[in-house]
C-alpha cells in the first residue's frame, strides 16, 4: 500500500482531531497531517498550496460538517471549484446521521464516502486501502 | 153391208140428188151408213183407195176402227145432222160440214171434208145416212198450216197487222187487239187511224219515220219499240216489225204486212236493266254501236264528273272529247265481239288529275242475238290504290318497324319450320344477315334457363313451345352468343290462326330484360334494403289503417310499447295512447285526412304492456290512394322515454337550481353574460354586498364589488402564469375561458364601503361546449379567515416549535453523538496505547458504558428520524418479497434455535409503505419472534395475510414463551420498557417498530397468551385497485 503523503483533517472537534490523528498514526497511514478547524481556515490554506505548489496538496481529507464560520458544505462548494491536477480522496466524516446529509454528500462526486463518527482504525483502513487504489488505477490510465 | 151396197144403188136409181150428192161432195169416197144400225156402213173402193188401201186389203180392215180418227163423229153427226136436218127440213145441203180425218195406209192422217145426206122414211125419221167424202189434206193440209200459223200466232200472243198502203186499208187480227187489252171488235171500226190513236205520240212520229224509210226502200225491214195505249190506260211497249210484201203491177208498195210484239215486259225488263244500271254501285254505262249512251250509272255519271247528267242518247266521244285513240280502238275491237278488260290502267280525268281504274268492256246483245252495242264497267280504284299503295307504305312501315324495334320476332309455319326472324333477333342471337341452315344456328349462339348455366331444352324453346301449346307467358331465359356476350330476354308467343281457326303457325316476340333484371335486382335489393330498413331501423316504423289499427310494425316499435308483433297487429293506436294525449292526435290526423296538413309531429305517451308510461315523439304522414282518397298513415315512433326523464330530472334540478339561487340568502351567486355585464344577482350577493338586484343586473361588471388594487395585482399573476397579457377586465374569467376553474380569495366591497373577504369561485356557463356567460359563487369567509388566520398563526408557531424541537433533537443527537464518538474513540485508543488495562474492570465497565451511551442515542436518532419523515414518501413494497429478504436476514440465528418461519402472505399484496421501515419492522418481529421462543415445543413464526376494507392486516404468530398483557399491556409499545428478563430485551424495539408502523399510516395490535405464543397484527395501508 502506497503510503498517503498528506492527510487533511478539517474538523472543528479538538478531541476527534487527537483521535482520528492517533489512529491514523497508530496504522502508519500518512506521513503528514494537516489539520484546519473550519472550512474557511481549510479553504484559504489550500487555496495557498495550490498556487505554490500543488504538490503538496493533501492525498486524502476529512471534512467534517458542523464547522463554524464554514461549514462542511460550503467549504466543499468552494472547493471543488478550484482546478487542481491533484486527485483528493474526499470523505465526509460526521456525527450526522440525517440522510438528507448523505443524499447531499451523494451529489457531490469529488466525495468518496460518507462516514459516521466514530471512526476505527479498521473501517478507515480498508476504506483507504480501496481508494487509494482506484487513485492510482486512475491516475495511472 | 152389202144390202148397204145394194140399198145405195136403188136410191141412186131413184133418185137424181143422191147422183148430184155423190158427184158433188163424194169423189173421194162415200159411206153409207144404217142410222138403225149403228155398225153397219158401206164405203166405197175409192174410199179406200184414198186411203191407200188396194181392194185385196179392204177386207181385213173391216171393221177397224184404226181407219177412224173419230168414229164416234159419227154419232154426234147423226145427232147434229138431225138437228141441222130439222131446221131445214130438206135434204138439202145444210150448213152441216163435217171434218174428217181417216189414216191413210202411210199412217198419213188425211182429211175429208164429209158431206150428209139423209134419207128419211115415210116417218121422216131418218134412217139412212150418205155420206160424201172430199179429201181436202191439200187443202186441209193448207188450211192447217195456216191455222196452224193462226194457232201459233194466237199462241206467241203477236198480233198481226196488214196494211195495203195504196187503199190504206188495215187488217188487225185478235192478239193485235189482245195486246192493247181489247177485243177485236172493241177496236173497229179498224183503219190506218186506230194505230196512230192507239200510239204514244213521241214513238209514232219515230215508228212513221221508220216507216216510211223502209216503204221507200232505205231498209230491207221495218223495225221500232212503241209505246201503245192499254185499254186500263196504262202504256204497253210493243216492237212492230213489217215488211213490203207485195207491190203494184207499176212497181209501188202494196200490201205491207207484220206483227206487234208485246215487249212491255221486256221493254220493263230493259227499263230496269237501265235503271239498275242507273242505280249501279259501280261505274256502269252501256252504249249503242255508235257509243251513245243508252244507259249510265249514277255513278258513272258523278265519277266521272260528267255535268250534264241527261247524257242518254249522246255519244260517249262527245263526253270525253280528251278520249285517247287507244280507247277507241278498245271501242272498236269490243264492238266486235271481243271482251276486254284490264285491271289496272291510269287516265287522266275530266280536271286533269291522275286517275287509277280497273275496266271491262264487253259488247251486249239485243233480242235478235245481234251485238247491240258495248257495256262498259269501270272501277275507279284510285282509292284502292291509294290503299294499296297506303298498304304498300304499311308494309314497308311494318318491316322496317320489324326490323328496327328492340323486340325479336320470331314465327315458323305450323311444322315448325322458321318463317320470320327479325332483325333484333338476328343481332341477338348473332345469327349472320344471309339464311342458314337451322342446323347450324348452335354454331352461333345457346339458349339457356332464367339462371343462365342450365341449358335450355328443345321443348322448351319458346318458339316451338308456342306451336305446341299454342302459348307462351313471359317465359324467361338467356342467350348467349358465341362471342360470349348475354342476354336475359322475356318470351310471349301464340299460335298463328287463319280467319277459320285453323292453325298456321307461331310467333314468339322476345324483350330484352337484361336491364330490367338489373333493374329488377336492384328494385329487389333496394326493397330488401328498404325492408330491411324498415325491420331493422332504430326507430319504430309503422302502417297504420285509417281506423287507426296497425297494418305494419317493425321489430323496433314492438320493442318501445312492448308488444310481440301479432298482438300488437290486433290493436289499433288509440288502444295503446295514454288517455289525456289522445285528444291531441286524434284532432292532428283528422287534419291530415283533410289535407289541412300533410304531416304532423308530436309529444305522446304510450302505455307500454307492462302498464308503464313511454314516452314518445310521433311523425305521421299520409299515404293517399290514386283518387287521392286517404288510403293510409305512415308514422315514424322514437322513444324519448330516457330524453323525457331526463328532461323530467333536469327541470326538477333547474327548479332546484333557481330555489337554492333565489334561496341562498348567505351565498352570492353572480352571473354575467359573455362580456361580462352581470345578468343575475342574487338575494345573497344582495345581503352581502347591500346592492339590490334592479341596481346591478344588466348595468355593472362584477369589479364593481372588488378592491381595485386586488384586481390589478391578479391581473399581472394571471398574465406572468398563462404567458399572455391579460388586461383587468379578464381577470375573472382568464382561466373560465381556458377552461379552468379559478377558486380564490378576494375581498368584496360593500355598497357602504366596507370591506369583507370572500371566497370566489368563477366559472364558465356553458351551451354546448360555447361559453355565453360567468357564474361567480362567493361566499364570505370572514370567519373562515379568523379562523385559518388562527389556525395559520398556531400552524405558525406549531411549526417553529416543531422546527425547534427538530432542530433540538437534532443538534441533541448529533452532539451527542459527537461527544459519545469521541468518548468511544478516545477509550479504544487508549486501550490500544495501554493494552494491560482491558482487564481492568473499570475500563470494561466504561467501555460498556460507552456502548450503552451509543446505543440510546442511536435509539433517540432513530425515534427522532422517524417522526420527521413525511407519510407522503410511501411507495408499494411487495409484502411476501420483503419477508422472504427478511427471513434469509435471520435465517442463521433461527436455524440456530430452531424456529420454522412460514410464510404464508399472498404474493399479490402490495402494501404502502417505506421499503427501510417495512425491513426493519419485519426484521424487529422475526428476531423478536425467534428470541422469544419456546423450548418447550417446536417453534414456528407464521406470518398471514387478510386483506379488509382499508388495510391489509399481517398476522405474525409464534408458539413462543408469550406476553402477560394483562400485566404489560399498556408498557407493550412503551419506550425502555422492559417486561421480560431476557438480557437482550432493551424495551426500544416495539417502540421504534410502533412508531415506524405509524409513521407509513398503519396501527399495531398484539394478542398474547403466556406459553402459548404471540400475535402482532400490523395494519399497513395499501393501494387499492
Amino acid at each position: 500500500m502506497k503510503k498517503i503523503d498528506i492527510a487533511c483533517i478539517i474538523d472543528d472537534d479538538p478531541i476527534f482531531v487527537f483521535s482520528a490523528k492517533k489512529i491514523m498514526q497508530m496504522s502508519n497511514m500518512c506521513n503528514g497531517f494537516l489539520v484546519f478547524h473550519n472550512g474557511h481556515e481549510a479553504l484559504s490554506n489550500l487555496k495557498a498550496i495550490i498556487s505554490k505548489d500543488s504538490q503538496s496538496l493533501p492525498d486524502v481529507i476529512l471534512l467534517d460538517l458542523n464547522m463554524p464560520i464554514m461549514d462542511g458544505w460550503e467549504f466543499l462548494e468552494e472547493f471543488i471549484k478550484i482546478p487542481t491536477q491533484k486527485e483528493i480522496i474526499i470523505y465526509i466524516v460526521t456525527s450526522s446521521v440525517d440522510p438528507q446529509d448523505v443524499i447531499k454528500a451523494r451529489s457531490y462526486d469529488k466525495v468518496s464516502n460518507y462516514i459516521i463518527k466514530p471512526i476505527s482504525m479498521e473501517s478507515l483502513k480498508s476504506l483507504m486501502i480501496s481508494d487509494i487504489q482506484e487513485t492510482e488505477v486512475s491516475s495511472k490510465s | 153391208m152389202t144390202y148397204l151396197k145394194k140399198e145405195l144403188y136403188s136410191l141412186l136409181q131413184k133418185d137424181i140428188q143422191i147422183f148430184d150428192f155423190i158427184l158433188k161432195f163424194g169423189l173421194d169416197g162415200i159411206i153409207f151408213r144404217d142410222l138403225l144400225n149403228e155398225d153397219q156402213e158401206w164405203q166405197d173402193l175409192k174410199f179406200w183407195n184414198s186411203l191407200g188401201y188396194q181392194q185385196e186389203e179392204v177386207s181385213k180392215l173391216k171393221g177397224s176402227s184404226k181407219i177412224y180418227r173419230n168414229s164416234k163423229v159419227f154419232r154426234n153427226i147423226s145427232n147434229y145432222s138431225f138437228q141441222g136436218v130439222a131446221q131445214t127440213a130438206s135434204i138439202e145441203l145444210d150448213d152441216f160440214e163435217e171434218i174428217k180425218e181417216f189414216h191413210h195406209k202411210s199412217g198419213k192422217i188425211l182429211t175429208f171434208k164429209a158431206e150428209q145426206f139423209l134419207i128419211y122414211d115415210e116417218l121422216k125419221q131418218p134412217i139412212r145416212q150418205l155420206v160424201g167424202l172430199k179429201n181436202i189434206t191439200a187443202q186441209e193440209d193448207l188450211s192447217k198450216k195456216v191455222r196452224h200459223y193462226e194457232q201459233i200466232i194466237e199462241g206467241t200472243g203477236i198480233g198481226t197487222w196488214e196494211w195495203n198502203l195504196q187503199t190504206n186499208e188495215v187488217i188487225f187480227n185478235e192478239q193485235w187487239a189482245n195486246i192493247l187489252g181489247y177485243t177485236l171488235e172493241e177496236i173497229q171500226p179498224i183503219s190506218a187511224d186506230s194505230w196512230k190513236k192507239l200510239s204514244h205520240s213521241e214513238d209514232f212520229e219515230k215508228c212513221s219515220k221508220l216507216l216510211d224509210d223502209h216503204i221507200e226502200g232505205k231498209t230491207s225491214s221495218y223495225e221500232s219499240e212503241a209505246r201503245m195505249r192499254h185499254k186500263n190506260g196504262s202504256w204497253v211497249w210493243v216492237l212492230d216489225k213489217g215488211k213490203v210484201v207485195s207491190y203494184t203491177p207499176d212497181g209501188k208498195a202494196e200490201w205491207m204486212t207484220g206483227f206487234h210484239e208485246e215487249i212491255t215486259q221486256r221493254k220493263k225488263t230493259f227499263e230496269r236493266n237501265k235503271l239498275f244500271i242507273d242505280k249501279a254501285p259501280s261505274a256502269l254505262a252501256m252504249f249503242d254501236n255508235d257509243m251513245n249512251y243508252v244507259a249510265a250509272s249514277q255513278r258513272w255519271i258523278t265519277g266521272y264528273e260528267i255535268e250534264n247528267k241527261d247524257i242518254i242518247g249522246k255519244c260517249h266521244y262527245d263526253i270525253f272529247p280528251n278520249l285517247s285513240q287507244e280507247w277507241k280502238d278498245i271501242h272498236k275491237e269490243c264492238l266486235t265481239g271481243k271482251t276486254m278488260k284490264r285491271d289496272e290502267d291510269s287516265f287522266y280525268g275530266p280536271d286533269g288529275t291522275l286517275r287509277w281504274l280497273s275496266w271491262e268492256v264487253s259488247p251486249w246483245y239485243n233480242h235478235n242475238n245481234e251485238i247491240g252495242g258495248l257495256l262498259m264497267h269501270t272501277s275507279d280504284i284510285t282509292p284502292i290504290k291509294a290503299a294499296e299503295n297506303a298498304i304498300i307504305e304499311k308494309q314497308a312501315l311494318l318491316e322496317a318497324v320489324l326490323n328496327n324495334v328492340e323486340v325479336g320476332i320470331v314465327s315458323c309455319d305450323n311444322q315448325g319450320n322458321l318463317t320470320l326472324f327479325n332483325k333484333a333477333t338476328q343481332d341477338w342471337h348473332g345469327l349472320p344477315p344471309e339464311r342458314i341452315d337451322p342446323s347450324q344456328f348452335s354454331n352461333y349462339y345457346h339458349l339457356f334457363e332464367q339462371d343462365g348455366i342450365t341449358p335450355l331444352k328443345t321443348e322448351e324453346i319458346p318458339l316451338l313451345k308456342a306451336l305446341r301449346t299454342g302459348a307462351v307467358h313471359n317465359q324467361e331465359m338467356v342467350i348467349k352468343r358465341i362471342d360470349g356476350t348475354s342476354r336475359t330476354v322475356s318470351s310471349k308467343g301464340s299460335h298463328l290462326k287463319d280467319p277459320d281457326g285453323n292453325i298456321l303457325g307461331a310467333v314468339v316476340a322476345m324483350h330484352d330484360i337484361s336491364a330490367a333484371k338489373v333493374a329488377e335486382d336492384k328494385l329487389r335489393i333496394s326493397e330488401q334494403t328498404f325492408r330491411g330498413n324498415f325491420e331493422n331501423a332504430a326507430i319504430g316504423m309503422a302502417i297504420v289503417a285509417i281506423t287507426g289499427r296497425w297494418i305494419e310494425v317493425n321489430t323496433s316499435l314492438c320493442n318501445i310499447v312492448g308488444y310481440p308483433e301479432e298482438e300488437l297487429l290486433k290493436l289499433t293506436f288509440q288502444d295503446i295512447t295514454h288517455p289525456d294525449d289522445l285528444g291531441l292526435d286524434l284532432q292532428h290526423l283528422q287534419e291530415l285526412v283533410n289535407g289541412e296538413i300533410s304531416y304532423y309531429h308530436i309529444e305522446k305517451r304510450y302505455i307500454h304492456k307492462n302498464g308503464e308510461v313511454v314516452y314518445i315523439i310521433l311523425s305521421v304522414s299520409m299515404v293517399r290512394d290514386e283518387n287521392g282518397n286517404p288510403l293510409h298513415f305512415v308514422s315514424q315512433i322514437t322513444d324519448i322515454s330516457l330524453r323525457k326523464v331526463t328532461q323530467q330530472k333536469l327541470q326538477k334540478t333547474l327548479a332546484y337550481l333557481e330555489s337554492l339561487f333565489k334561496a341562498s340568502s348567505r351565498v352570492s351567486i353572480i352571473a354575467t353574460d359573455k362580456s361580462g355585464v352581470i345578468t343575475s344577482f342574487n338575494r345573497g350577493a344582495e345581503n352581502l354586498l347591500g346592492y339590490t338586484s334592479e341596481e346591478m343586473e344588466n348595468k355593472n361588471f362584477p369589479s364593481k364589488v372588488h378592491l381595485k388594487r386586488e384586481v390589478v395585482t391578479r391581473a399581472q399573476e394571471l398574465s406572468e402564469i398563462l404567458g399572455e397579457n391579460i388586461s383587468v377586465n379578464e381577470v375573472f374569467t382568464a382561466l373560465a375561458d381556458r377552461g379552468q376553474f379559478d377558486t380564490r380569495e378576494w375581498t368584496y366591497v360593500r355598497k357602504d364601503g366596507t370591506y369583507f373577504p370572500v371566497q370566489l369561485t368563477v366559472t364558465a356557463i356553458k351551451e354546448r361546449d360555447e361559453i355565453i356567460g360567468y357564474l361567480g359563487i362567493g361566499t364570505e369567509i370572514t370567519e373562515l379567515k379568523n379562523a385559518e388566520k388562527e389556525i395559520k398563526s398556531l400552524l405558525e408557531v406549531t411549526k417553529d416549535q416543531n422546527e425547534r424541537l427538530k432542530n433540538f433533537a437534532h443538534i441533541v443527537s448529533h452532539n451527542l453523538r459527537s461527544h459519545s464518538g469521541n468518548f468511544e474513540m478516545l477509550l479504544d485508543l487508549y486501550i490500544q496505547e495501554n493494552p494491560e488495562v482491558k482487564e481492568n474492570e473499570m475500563i470494561q465497565y466504561l467501555n460498556v458504558a460507552s456502548e450503552n451511551l451509543k446505543e440510546t442515542i442511536a435509539h433517540l436518532n432513530e425515534v427522532v428520524l422517524i417522526n420527521t419523515s413525511m407519510k407522503d414518501n410511501l411507495v408499494k413494497i411487495d409484502l411476501k418479497d420483503c419477508i422472504d429478504k427478511s427471513s434469509k436476514n435471520i435465517g442463521a440465528i433461527a436455524r440456530d434455535i430452531d424456529v420454522k418461519i412460514i410464510n404464508e402472505v399472498d404474493p399479490a399484496i402490495k402494501v404502502l409503505g417505506i421499503p427501510a421501515y417495512l425491513d426493519s419492522i419485519l426484521l424487529n418481529f422475526l428476531t423478536n419472534g425467534v428470541k422469544y421462543s419456546s423450548r418447550e415445543r417446536d417453534s414456528y413464526i407464521k406470518l398471514s395475510t387478510k386483506v379488509l376494507k382499508n388495510y391489509v392486516v399481517l398476522s405474525i404468530e409464534d408458539n413462543g414463551i408469550g406476553i402477560n398483557l394483562k400485566k404489560n399491556e399498556s408498557k407493550l409499545f412503551g419506550m425502555y420498557k422492559t417486561f421480560h428478563d431476557n438480557k437482550d430485551a432493551r424495551g426500544i424495539g416495539l417502540f421504534i417498530t410502533k412508531n415506524q408502523v405509524e409513521a407509513i399510516g398503519g396501527k399495531i395490535e398484539a394478542e398474547s397468551t403466556v406459553n402459548k405464543g404471540t400475535t402482532f397484527k400490523i395494519y399497513f395501508r395499501y393501494e387499492k385497485n
